[in-house]
């Protein structure tokens, strides 16, 4: 059964605001480096969880509230580990090649958890992202979904699937924002998961 | 191929890729993020081609010990469902684990695609 998801497409290409911040992490990531280490072995998710460290967070705003809840803990932990990993893929994939730096942040309040990934790209880049984001906003995002599944790996190099997903299954909000640099024909991308504590 | 039946396991990267080609069962456990270039990639939907090639009556994946899958991982699935569905001769069923995330909220959609799909779940 196909279920309607319910999003204001008005919102989309618009940064999220931050709600009441209790706990932020940043993590400053060498592109060079971690393209490198990708292509020869791929995302180290089994070496490091951003999930857990979001679950940490919760932990301290709601003391005790998870104790007694091992699911709701993995629920947590997996689900922020789903959504990083897949921005920071995309980041490391779609980084323009004189990009130096990527910029990964978990931001934990009593709401929500924001997941966001913020690395150069090319102009060109950008206006790819757009007829996406276009696609994603005049679409029911469950048809789309459905027809990602069905054209699966039928495109070379991309499952197309992981920000659908995002949206889809873990029912949370995306925003794009884009920030013009000095260098013309590059852009700083920005791409915000915002995930509802209560979805989970 | 010439071995129809396989066992990967990469020690380094904590994933094991099982195929048991007497009773049709491909098992997949660990943490998977595969990706397109990948030998655990092309290892994946080599036996998927061979699965869907045999057509067997009845084919059993086994992703219940399979805590972490990435999107693309979740795409060769959804490939290979479409394929056995289009065959029409071939019963899939999924054991998953309603503790692992990835499974409860987006392998059940798969369901949509193909409704004849079983899921047997390890947990109540």
């Amino acid at each position: 059964m196909a279920t309607k998801y319910d999003f204001n497409p008005r919102e989309f290409l618009e940064p999220l605001q931050s709600q009441d911040g209790f706990s932020e992490a940043n993590f400053l990531l060498n592109y060079q480096l971690l393209k490198t280490e990708y292509d020869k072995n791929g995302l180290l998710i089994h070496r490091f969880s951003f999930g857990e460290i979001a679950l940490q967070f919760l932990k301290i705003i709601y003391v005790s509230y998870l104790d007694k809840d091992l699911l709701a803990e993995a629920e947590i932990r997996q689900s922020v580990d789903y959504i990083a990993n897949e921005l920071l893929e995309n980041s490391i994939k779609y980084s323009d090649l004189t990009a130096t730096k990527i910029k990964l942040e978990i931001n934990v309040a009593t709401q929500y958890i924001t997941v966001s990934s913020t690395n150069l790209i090319s102009e060109n880049r950008r206006n790819i992202f757009l007829d996406y984001i276009r696609e994603i906003r005049y679409s029911d995002p469950s048809e789309l979904y459905i027809k990602q599944l069905e054209q699966s790996l039928n495109d070379n190099d991309k499952s197309g699937l992981g920000l659908l997903s995002i949206i889809h299954d873990y029912k949370a909000e995306i925003s794009w924002k884009f920030t013009s640099t000095a260098h013309d024909f590059k852009v700083l991308s920005c791409v915000i998961v915002q995930l509802p504590i209560n979805s989970i | 191929m010439n071995n129809s039946s396989g066992f990967t396991k990469n020690k380094s990267l904590s994933y094991s890729i099982h195929y048991d080609c007497e009773n049709e069962i491909i098992s997949l456990s660990g943490k998977l993020h595969l990706m397109q270039r990948e030998k655990a990639f092309h290892e994946i939907l080599s036996w998927f081609d061979l699965v869907i090639s045999k057509e067997p009556p009845r084919v059993l994946l086994d992703v219940s010990e399979l805590d972490y899958l990435n999107s693309l991982g979740i795409s060769i699935i959804a490939k290979f469902v479409i394929r056995a569905r289009d065959k029409k001769s071939i019963h899939v069923a999924v054991k998953a684990s309603k503790k692992i995330t990835w499974q409860t909220k987006s392998l059940v959609n798969l369901k949509r695609i193909m409704p004849s799909l079983e899921f047997v779940f390890t947990d109540p």
